[in-house]
């Protein structure tokens, strides 16, 4: 019996399935790239759990990071790479395919035969 | 989170770049009612207060760039790949394209206001040009077109009779000036994704491109019977008078400037610890 929708909701990537992860990722996904004063302002994150969520999301090979200098200041700026724009953009897809199946669903379908 | 939070989200880092009202359009608009009290009203006040305008409108641009980006950071717009076909005139968009300072949209809004302004002007060649006799004007009309009646004669031009001109006339320059900002805020309704919010930026472009149209087809208008005094002797001076355009267009950029800095500031969070 194939996964209802419910049970693919549960399974999905937990790196972006997550709301200021998905924040960090929907706003990268409209720039080429970020610095962390936008990030952090438009998230509502604070510093600390920004940071944290742009490490994983590095890790995960799904955001590049570069700091640069500015006069004294360091700052750091963020863009998606193609793994992380090709990732977000299927996880849209996913959304919108459970959407539609969420709506269609119905407990009969639940029965075996 | 929400689709309403994640719209949002991605509208304002789409956009986040002209939606800074206050670094171009704002100065815009005070600069353009700068050059309104200084050339187009007669008085020492308006002199000294147009060059005040002009000042402050340089004042405010150098300070909103500093205020932006300490403010609310730095973003660098979505790069396109591919511009509309329709749009790709021969050399035009390869050159912008390479330019480091046009962004898409920059790019979208400068042909949005170029076709709008190659329209205008093949409006103005093919509508009559409106001349006006000094002993058959109305007296309600006489004194708005004063200001227009060359030297000695008794004859008062609307537009130029050359065909397909550049408008010499200080009526059709000031009405080139209500279809460039008129257009410019139709653009940015448009190329905006033509987004609920900015609904505001349409309500600005339609009066601005109604009085435009309406300076081109004058001469239909006051010569049509029935047509309402009042409502031509209201909107004459807009149309007539450059100064008053540049009233009409410098209100309504530091409007449309002010309501996308708003739009900006909230659509941002507060910067937490």
């Amino acid at each position: 019996m194939s996964e209802t929708p419910f049970e693919q909701i549960a399974n999905l990537d937990r790196r972006i399935h997550d709301p200021a992860r998905l924040a960090i990722l929907a706003a990268l996904s409209a720039c080429e790239r970020a610095d962390f004063l936008f990030l952090q302002r438009i998230t509502g994150l604070t510093k600390g759990n920004l940071s944290s969520h742009l490490s994983k999301l590095e890790e995960a090979g799904l955001v590049e990071i570069e700091k640069r200098f500015v006069g004294k200041k360091t700052q750091t700026l963020a863009r998606l790479s193609d793994q992380g724009r090709q990732t977000i953009e299927g996880y849209w897809k996913k959304m919108e395919e459970l959407r539609e199946s969420a709506v269609r669903w119905s407990p009969a379908a639940m029965v075996p035969a | 989170m929400t689709n309403p939070e994640l719209d949002r989200i991605r509208f304002v880092a789409g956009h986040f770049n002209d939606l800074q009202g206050l670094r171009f359009r704002v100065p815009a608009g005070l600069s353009a009612l700068g050059v309104a009290f200084l050339t187009g009203f007669a008085g020492r006040g308006l002199v000294l207060l147009g060059a005040v305008l002009l000042v402050a409108a340089v004042v405010l641009m150098l300070g909103a760039r500093r205020y932006y980006p300490s403010h609310f950071g730095e973003v660098e717009p979505p790069r396109e790949a591919e511009i509309l076909s329709i749009y790709n005139l021969a050399g035009t968009s390869v050159a912008l394209a390479d330019s480091p300072r046009t962004t898409p949209l920059l790019r979208r809004l400068l042909l949005t206001m170029g076709l709008a302004a190659a329209v205008f002007l093949a409006g103005q060649s093919t509508t009559p040009t409106v001349v006006l006799v000094e002993d058959s004007i109305a007296p309600q009309y006489r004194e708005v077109l004063e200001a227009y009646r060359p030297e000695g004669s008794g004859v008062v031009w609307m537009k130029s009779a050359t065909p397909f001109p550049l408008p010499r006339t200080g009526a059709g320059l000031g009405q080139l000036a209500l279809v460039l900002c008129g257009s410019l805020f139709l653009g940015l309704w448009f190329w905006r994704g033509r987004h609920p919010a900015q609904s505001c930026q349409l309500a600005l472009a339609v009066p601005l491109l109604g009085l435009a149209a309406f300076g081109t087809f004058l001469e239909k208008l006051i010569s049509a019977q029935g047509l309402a005094d009042q409502a031509v002797r209201f909107f004459l001076p807009v149309v007539s008078r450059p100064g008053v355009a540049l009233l009409v267009c410098g209100s309504a950029l530091i409007l449309s400037g002010l309501l996308d800095h708003r739009q900006l500031v909230r659509g941002m969070g507060e910067a937490r610890g």
